[in-house]
């Protein structure tokens, strides 16, 4: 029975260490709780083998728990299939994901000069404000003068 | 289905595990709906050996020895957990493909699973003579189809962890990427 706890202890460990590496990742949390349950499902599935075996121990009445062990059974092979069926709304989760990579790269990938422009106005606005003796303001947005639209001219 | 259809355009192994996988499950899901009062009464004759000296058990004597609903619901559904497992292993075998260290586990886990399933599939039979033995002897079973069971619990955990481990490489793979 000691040997039989151990081992259960172990297998939490080793199921418990890709948890941590997921709550050490950088994506946002209401995908890392959507695929931390969908995770979760393979544990149920243990949960449930591990309540077969227990169900079956022949020192309490030393008889087959032919309904113990049916039930059971029939609930993982459920779980299952809904575990495996879970795996299409993963795909929907990694692709929003994907989506902010692509928007945060993006930001990433800006051209030094408009980096160089965005940090003098930057510059500029906070002399002109501290001229004029009012507190420092932030930048929000690289403010670009429009273009002129396109007009056709005849002959 | 429809959504693994309709996005990837047709279908993969993966699916064909799953579509069997489910169809299994059905077929268990009737088998168990059919045969639920015989499962009860060999449960109840296995807690209650007297039983069998009984005369109201007599009419069902022939009932519960003819009876091979639970071997045939245990024998669908362990193809169902396995096909689960076997549709990950075929989902996720092209994103390692290029990692020698994980392939060398991907392969040794789908042995693994492999011999879990017979292993699995074959102690249904071996519970089956111990149990029938149990039936017409009117005594309870001894503790070697506990040890069946244990180790065939032992082989589905396992084979889960493993499998577990590859989904989630995966899973944290494709979002590092």
């Amino acid at each position: 029975m000691l040997t039989f706890l151990r081992s259960r202890f172990n297998s939490s460990l080793v199921v418990s260490i890709p948890i941590l590496l997921l709550r050490n990742s950088t994506i946002t949390l209401p995908t890392k709780l959507g695929i931390g349950s969908f995770l979760s499902l393979s544990i149920f599935m243990m949960a449930c083998t591990i309540i077969r075996i227990a169900g079956y121990s022949p020192g309490r009445s030393r008889a087959t728990e032919v309904v113990w062990r049916v039930f059971w059974q029939y609930t993982e092979a459920c779980v299952s299939v809904m575990m495996a069926s879970a795996t299409v709304f993963r795909k929907l989760l990694i692709a929003r994901i994907g989506s902010q990579a692509e928007g945060h790269q993006k930001g990433m990938r800006m051209p030094s000069f408009v980096r160089k422009g965005t940090q003098e106005h930057q510059s500029t606005g906070r002399g002109v404000d501290q001229e004029a003796g009012n507190k420092p303001r932030k930048a929000a947005y690289i403010d670009l003068p429009d273009l002129p639209p396109a007009a056709s001219t005849g002959p | 289905m429809s959504l693994r259809v309709l996005g990837r355009r047709r279908l993969y192994l993966d699916d064909g595990f799953l579509i069997l996988s489910a169809i299994m499950l059905c077929a268990a899901s009737g088998v168990l709906y059919e045969n639920i009062f015989a499962i009860y009464l060999l449960n109840s004759v296995g807690r209650a050996p007297e039983l069998l000296r009984t005369t109201a058990f007599l009419s069902y004597a022939k009932v519960l020895q003819d009876n091979h609903g639970a071997q045939v619901f245990s024998v669908l559904s362990w193809i169902t957990i396995y096909g689960v497992k076997f549709t990950f292993f075929a989902f996720f075998k092209p994103l390692i493909q290029f990692r020698q260290r994980l392939t060398v586990y991907y392969w040794i886990s789908v042995v693994f699973t492999i011999l879990a399933f017979g292993l699995s599939a074959s102690a249904v039979f071996v519970l089956v003579i111990y149990e029938k033995r149990a039936f017409v002897s009117g005594i309870p079973t001894s503790g070697t189809s506990f040890i069946f069971t244990l180790f065939v619990g032992l082989g589905d955990i396992i084979s889960d962890i493993m499998s577990m481990w590859l989904r989630r490489y995966a899973y944290l793979f494709e979002i590092t990427i």
